[in-house]
């Protein structure tokens, strides 16, 4: 049967050969799209690490020259001020706050193997609060601002980065960087954490070291703080938060955003431009269909002589049926066949980030089947027309 | 004989009239996609609103500083004392002004928060742009040498602080001090690189003044000339300033760079990663968009060409008869392609007007601020040209097919 159906297509090769150039780029297009919304899918699945529900960020700026003592003294202040506030849950500085497109990295080196990783500081408690899951080891508290080693902890995907099967704790990585006046810092492992996806739940996975903020040290330039409060409150608290600190640092310039909105906005830039992208696709697809229905009507009739000898022969109008939804069948496996070979070449030379194996197998299977389908229901009416037609009549025709 | 092959073409159009359909949905769809992309992309560089005077000014915004090794560098936007040393004190500019990028404001009004974007400004940035003031006046000279907390704002910001009254002379709260509104201007669209904005201030009135002491701020300068003609001198006279650096701290950074661009090479330069290269890369980049339309009309192109070909058979009696009575293949060819080119413009047609469709709908969505796409007959030339190219790529095979196909062949099947 199969072989039977590879004859036919190639002996009308020159004809299906365009059909089939049009099912690959078809093909393509749909493993495109899928692989990245199917790496989305799975970013999004990830757990993000950290909890983000009624906090909000306030960035301190403002400050266009250097950050003074008096500055640090305010920021105590502003602490104090915003902790014993009656709506809020818990107040901590924090480099940066999550769910912007911004980020520290540096190189970090640990016998001989160098990896890069985001960094970030907070003050002691704040990851607690923030729900970050500690796996082993321990947090910094205020016992560290004495002690001489700087501490750090990673996240679990740089500790099997950079430890495999060691014991972390304990023992000094270095940072290497080209912008600081020291070129390798060393840092004292305490402990390794679930995950801090900083960058959202969109954002691809990435090796992780948060340090302790030194709250002590008033030289020490604060950018971000973090508030939670309690639920179910409006605009009116972030107006309230905005005019406390306002009215302790007069000359920084405040601005109080919350964590869902910066989440939403953020989730907004990955999601339209697939949903754009996937529309334009969409309409391509139908006319790809549109084309393919046309495109097999036509052969249809024209193979009426040759569908009617066969009828007469005493083929039966359900075998006629199969003929022609085989043979397109087998053409769409072709074009499945040969969109797999281009395809798969991009998770092996590894030249996007969101094609690796597993979205690209997933997006194999989405682009394999849409494009089935598609064959499928646009041979449907061809071959019912086809297998309609009395042999008499077909005969006739010639 | 040309009009007997448009007359041929529109009987054709009107006999199978699903394929007709189907032809000209693939052509209308892919035009429509082009136009919007192609609008939305000339809406960026092209003057109009209040950068209407844009042919006449050069800008500058990136700026990096490096030591000689390159090891360590300092990259932004333009500081106050980068415009001071390196821009202010140019020559040959008939005018310079300058703002900062927008920064996220906070102003509240009866408990909900609105977020607008803030522009800091000198005075000749408003002489150089050309907002449309709806009432009062720009920001001028004395606002900026006083720091005077005063503020312009767009027409949809007045409308959400003060609601539907003027609000010239009346004062509002941002990011906790209070400010005095003096103009109001049309909303300009967020894509208008240089003139959007919500609120525009001085870019003294900040509580800190500190900003004047920084190499690297988020400044961006405009170097305006009268006449077009001399930008490439303006230009000249900044890249060569550019070499008597002197950073506060000599041993920190011994270089800067920096380029005066037009709006097309600060776009082309965003895209194309080259900041601070002396070519923005505009030919590759304009090779690379006309690259991409033609990759994304290959789908349609080939749908087009197959659909030709099975609608070949359709035609064969007509196309036995007249090779039949001599018609050489040449003229069968024409005539194949001229039909073909009719339905591509046909089809071109829908497919602009679908696109402008398109358009109003991302304007009316708000995901681009202010948007208000202008479209143009550039665009539609470009894209009536797309269509010719379109219509001769899918015509040419088919159509040489039909002609070689044999007279006694074509004519049996009649």
């Amino acid at each position: 049967m199969f072989k039977h159906l590879f004859k036919m297509i190639w002996n009308r090769k020159r004809e299906n050969a365009l059909v089939l150039i049009e099912l690959v780029t078809a093909f393509l297009v749909i493993f495109f799209i899928a692989a990245e919304a199917a790496h989305n899918w799975w970013l999004y699945r990830q757990p993000l690490g950290f909890e983000y529900q009624d906090t909000y960020e306030i960035r301190i700026g403002g400050l266009a020259g250097d950050w003074s003592e008096q500055d640090g003294e305010s920021l105590h202040q502003v602490l104090g001020a915003v902790r014993s506030h009656d709506l809020v849950e818990w107040a901590h500085v924090a480099h940066m706050g999550p769910f912007r497109n911004w980020q520290w990295t540096s190189d970090v080196t640990h016998d001989g193997r160098v990896v890069d990783s985001m960094f970030n500081q907070f003050t002691d408690g704040a990851p607690q609060d923030l729900g970050v899951e500690l796996v082993e080891g321990r947090w910094f508290d205020e016992t560290d601002a004495a002690n001489p080693d700087r501490v750090v902890l990673i996240n679990e995907r740089l500790r099997a980065q950079l430890f495999g099967d060691e014991n972390p704790i304990g023992v000094d990585i270095r940072n290497r960087s080209e912008h600081t006046e020291n070129p390798e810092i060393g840092y004292r492992v305490i402990g390794v954490f679930r995950d801090f996806r900083q960058r959202g739940e969109l954002a691809e996975l990435r090796n992780y070291t948060i340090g302790r903020f030194p709250i002590e040290d008033k030289e020490q330039r604060a950018l971000t703080m973090l508030v939670k409060v309690q639920p179910g409150l409006d605009a009116g608290i972030e107006e309230d938060l905005q005019s406390l600190i306002q009215g302790i640092a007069r000359n920084w310039v405040v601005t109080v955003t919350s964590l869902e909105s910066l989440k939403r906005i953020q989730n907004r830039e990955v999601i339209l431009p697939l949903t754009v992208a996937g529309l334009v696709a969409g309409f391509l697809l139908l006319m790809v269909a549109f084309g393919l229905f046309g495109v097999l009507w036509q052969n249809v009739t024209r193979r009426t002589d040759e569908l009617g000898l066969r009828r007469a022969v005493g083929a039966t109008r359900h075998r006629i049926y199969r003929q022609i939804v085989g043979e397109i069948l087998v053409l769409a496996l072709l074009a499945v066949a040969a969109g797999s070979l281009i395809g798969i070449q991009f998770p092996m030379l590894g030249t996007f980030s969101a094609l690796n194996w597993q979205s690209a197998i997933e997006a194999l299977l989405v682009g394999g089947a849409l494009i089935s389908a598609l064959c499928l229901v646009c041979a449907l009416y061809p071959a019912w027309l086809a297998s309609k037609r009395s042999p008499a009549d077909a005969l006739h025709y010639e | 004989m040309f009009k007997n092959y448009l007359v041929t073409a529109y009987k054709v159009l009107l006999r199978r009239k699903f394929f007709s359909f189907v032809n000209l949905f693939g052509i209308a769809i892919t035009l429509a996609v082009l136009t919007v992309i192609v609008t939305m992309l000339q809406n960026y560089v092209k003057p109009i609103g209040a950068e209407s005077r844009s042919p006449h000014f050069l800008a500058v915004r990136n700026v990096r500083l490096t030591n000689e090794e390159r090891t360590s560098s300092s990259t932004w936007n333009a500081g106050y004392r980068f415009l001071e040393r390196h821009v202010l004190n140019l020559e040959t500019p008939d005018m310079i002004g300058f703002y900062s990028s927008g920064s996220e404001g906070t102003v509240f009004i009866d408990g909900t928060k609105l977020s607008p974007t803030v522009v800091r400004t000198d005075a000749n940035f408003w002489k150089i742009l050309d907002y449309e003031f709806i009432s009062g006046r720009p920001i001028q000279a004395d606002d900026e040498t006083e720091g005077r907390t005063v503020a312009v704002l767009n027409e949809s910001m007045q409308s959400e602080i003060f609601g539907d009254q003027d609000a010239v002379g009346r004062r509002f709260t941002l990011n906790g001090r209070p400010f005095e509104v003096v103009g109001v201007v049309e909303d300009e669209p967020e894509m208008r690189m240089h003139s959007s904005g919500e609120i525009w201030v001085p870019h003294s009135s900040t509580a800190d003044q500190n900003y004047r002491n920084e190499w690297i701020g988020g400044f961006t300068a405009l170097l305006y000339a009268e006449d077009p003609n001399r930008l490439p001198i303006i230009r000249d006279e900044f890249v060569d300033g550019l070499a008597y650096f002197e950073y506060d701290d000599p041993e920190q950074y011994q270089r800067v760079e920096s380029t005066a661009d037009t709006k097309f090479e600060m776009l082309v330069r965003d895209f194309m990663n080259s900041r601070f290269e002396e070519d923005s890369k505009a030919g590759l980049f304009l090779l690379a968009m006309f690259g991409a339309m033609i990759a994304f009309m290959f789908l349609p192109t080939i749908n087009l060409i197959n659909l030709n070909i099975s609608r070949i058979l359709e035609r064969a009696s007509e196309i036995g008869v007249r090779k039949a009575f001599g018609a050489p293949t040449t003229a069968l060819v024409a005539q194949f392609l001229v039909e073909n080119l009719v339905l591509s413009l046909l089809g071109g047609v829908i497919g602009f007007f679908l696109g402008v469709a398109f358009l109003n709908l991302i304007e009316a969505s708000g995901l681009i601020a202010y948007a208000n796409f202008e479209i143009d007959l550039v665009v539609f030339g470009a894209a009536l040209f797309m269509m010719i190219i379109f219509g001769l790529i899918s015509g040419v095979y088919p159509a040489l097919k039909m002609a070689r196909m044999h007279p006694v062949a074509a004519l049996r099947r009649a």
